[in-house]
Formats: structure tokens, sequence, C-alpha cells
């Protein structure tokens, strides 16, 4: 088994009650955001399929389906075993430079399809 | 300031013991003490304050006010592809009359069709800051299993909640979804030998060879019942482990 790595420790700030009263008052703030939105707006309005599923319609339309498949699994199955691909201790982004490609192509992929199937 | 007898300081100390009096009460009574006494001596590490690390949070925001509002929406919806009129199925007729007739209907569906746009992109920024700051490493590896599991769970919420819709919408996204499981029947190699699974969902989610009604039901049975036990479980491991290891210390 590998050790855990030593993590380097600061100064923190206290959980009870400050940062707690602070979380709440975010979380309400948030929820605020929420209610004001919905009530500005038409729920029908809400519907925006299209920032996350405009991607992968035109991946489907632009390539072969069974192409799609393939990289949206393979996307699906990487992520989930990225902790025993990059195993190093660095957590440095600039220091893991194969896994930050291969999200960086991942992202840039998805933006570019969004834009196209817009 | 130590105020006179009966000035307002020594009320407010007052409001101060009941609390304390009662906050020791509740605590004792529910066995809560240690859970507390251990969380009265947490730091939040200064690099955490920063907002990229409240992603998370948020997110849990969204997923419970989408839960409220969901268990509203789920008393009046109907689940059926039925007609209503001949361009009108009774799931649609059900989702007019939670806007037009039901009272606050509107602006809870509202509330709950944002909050489904918020937590799916802030579940996905979520995870863009856990994977630049590596906090995927070493011992948090479950950790982010479990999260790459919520994700797609998310994403079947965010999917079938859609097909509920029964609109236009609703058939291009199950088209999408078909047409990405017929895609395993064309794999180079491996396609032929993987029909009789594009085949079973297709019959089972969508297709109508085992119920007329197969993507409403379905979708409806998956998004209320199947995804929210799932979710659930998944978060309490997730929540557990992250107060197990802690946040992960500054790059
Ligand atoms: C329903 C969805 C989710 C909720 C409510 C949630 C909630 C949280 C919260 C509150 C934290 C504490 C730190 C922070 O907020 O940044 C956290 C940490 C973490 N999350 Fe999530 N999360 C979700 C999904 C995900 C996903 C999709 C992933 C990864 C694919 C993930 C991986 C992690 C990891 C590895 C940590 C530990 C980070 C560290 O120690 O720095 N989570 N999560």
């Amino acid at each position: 088994m590998t050790e855990e790595p030593e993590e380097k420790h600061e100064e923190g700030r206290q959980f009870l009650p400050n940062h707690l009263v602070d979380e709440v008052g975010v979380v309400f703030l948030i929820t605020g955001i929420v209610l004001v939105v919905a009530s500005l707006l038409k729920p029908e309005q809400a519907g925006l399929p299209h920032i996350f599923f405009a991607g992968a319609l035109e991946m489907m339309s632009a390539v072969a389906p069974w192409f799609a498949t393939v990289v949206l699994s393979f996307l699906i199955i990487f992520l989930f075993v990225l902790p025993f691909v990059d195993r190093s201790e660095e957590r440095h982004p600039m220091k893991r430079k194969v896994v930050v490609l291969i999200i960086l192509a991942a992202i840039i992929m998805w933006i570019a399809f969004t834009i196209l199937g817009f | 300031m130590e105020g006179k007898v009966g000035g307002p300081a020594s009320i407010l100390t007052r409001i101060g013991g009941i609390f304390t009096k009662t906050r020791d009460w509740v605590l004792s009574r529910s066995g809560l003490v240690e859970f507390v006494e251990e969380t009265e001596k947490k730091k939040v590490p200064k690099h955490a304050l920063n907002p990229m690390f409240c992603l998370g949070g948020v997110t849990l925001v969204a997923l419970i006010l989408l839960g409220l509002t969901g268990l509203f929406l789920d008393s009046y919806y109907e689940p059926s592809a039925a007609e209503f009129t001949p361009n009108q199925s009774r799931a649609a007729h059900s989702i007019e009359t939670i806007v037009d007739t039901v009272p606050f209907g509107a602006y809870v569906k509202g509330v709950h069709g944002w909050s489904a746009n918020i937590m799916g992109i802030t579940i996905l920024l979520h995870t863009l800051r856990v994977f630049i700051t590596g906090s995927y490493k070493n011992p948090r590896e479950f950790t982010w299993m479990s999260g790459v599991l919520l994700l797609i769970f998310t994403f079947t919420f965010i999917t079938t909640g859609y097909v509920l819709v029964d609109d236009a919408r609703s058939e291009a996204i199950v088209e999408t979804f078909s047409n990405l499981i017929n895609g395993i029947q064309n794999l180079p190699l491996i396609g032929g030998a993987l029909d009789w699974l594009s085949a079973w969902v297709n019959d089972t989610f969508i297709g109508s060879s085992i119920t007329g009604e197969g993507v409403l039901v379905r979708a409806h049975w998956i998004h209320t019942t199947t995804l929210p036990l799932i979710t659930v479980a998944l978060l309490v491991a997730h929540f557990y482990l992250i107060r197990k290891h802690g946040i992960s210390g500054p790059l």
C-alpha cells in the first residue's frame, strides 16, 4: 500500500461559528438568486438543453455515431480511472502535462461542437 | 460593555444564556456532543476560502432546491404518452396544468428548471477545480470516483427531466440517445457481438416492443425513484470521504 503524501498545513479559519455563518449567508444568496431569476423569467426559458446537448447532437451528425459513442465512452472511463492513470504525487497542473492536455482537448472539442451546433 | 441591571446588554446576555442552555440540551439528548466538539476544533485552511472551493457547496444547494421543487411537481405530473388532444399528450397537458392553474406552479417549475441548469454548470466547474488542483490523488481516489458517478447521474437526471416535458426538444434528446446506443452496433470489430445490448436498451427504454409508452414511463421512473436513491447514497459517501480526508492542501 502506498503511504498518504504529507500535506502542507497552514493557519486556518475557525469553522464554528465564523465560517459556518458565512457559508449560510452564501447559501441564502444563491437560493435568492435562483428564486429571483425564476420569478423574472418564464419556466419555458429554463429549458436550455443547448448549453449541455448541442455539442453532443452536433457531434452525432458530424461524425459516424459509433465514433461519437467511442469518444464519449472513452472520456467517461478515462475520468473514472484518472487517479490510477495519473499516479504521481505531483498536483501542479504544469507538472501533469499529459492528463491536462487530454482534458484540455476534450474541453476544446466540446466547446467547438457546441458552437457549431448552436 | 457591562450593562446595568435591566439594561439592553443584560437582556442580550439573558437571551444568550437561553440559547446556550437550549443548545446544550439538544446536543446532550441527541448524542451529537462529540460531533459538535470535533467540528469546533476544525479549521478551514486559507487556500480553501477561494470561491473555486465553494462550487461543490453550490451544487449541493441547487440539488436541494431540485429535490424540494421536484416533490411538488411530481404530485401533479402524469407520465402518460396517451393523447389528451390530438396534438398534446397527457404528460404535456399535466405540465400545462401545473403552469397555468396550480397555485405557484409556474414559479416552482421555474425554480426546478433553473436550478437544474445551475447544477449542470456548477458540477462541471467543480470537477474542473478538483482536476486542476490535482485533488483526485492519493488518498482521495474514492472521493473522485464517487464524484464521477455523481456527474454521470446528474446528466442522466437532466436528460430524463427534459424527456418528461414531452415536447419537440424531448424527441431530439431521445433520438440522440437512441443514436448513441445504436452506435454500439456499428463499432468496428466488436459491434456485431454487441447488437443485443443496443437492442435491449432500445426496447426497454425507448422502443415500443415492451410497452407502448416506454420512454415516458421509464424516464419518469428513473428520474423520480432510481436516480434520487442512487444520488443520495453517493452523496453520503462523497461527504463522508471529504470529512475523513479533509480538503486537499495548497498546490
Ligand atoms: C452532486 C454533485 C456534487 C456535490 C454536491 C459535491 C460536493 C462537494 C463538496 C461540498 C466538496 C468540498 C470542497 C468543494 O466544494 O470544492 C467536494 C469535494 C470534492 N469533490 Fe465533489 N461534489 C459533487 C460532484 C463531484 C464530482 C462530479 C467530482 C469529480 C468528478 C467530485 C470530486 C470531488 C473531490 C475529489 C473532492 C475533494 C477535493 C479536495 O479535497 O480538494 N465531486 N465535493
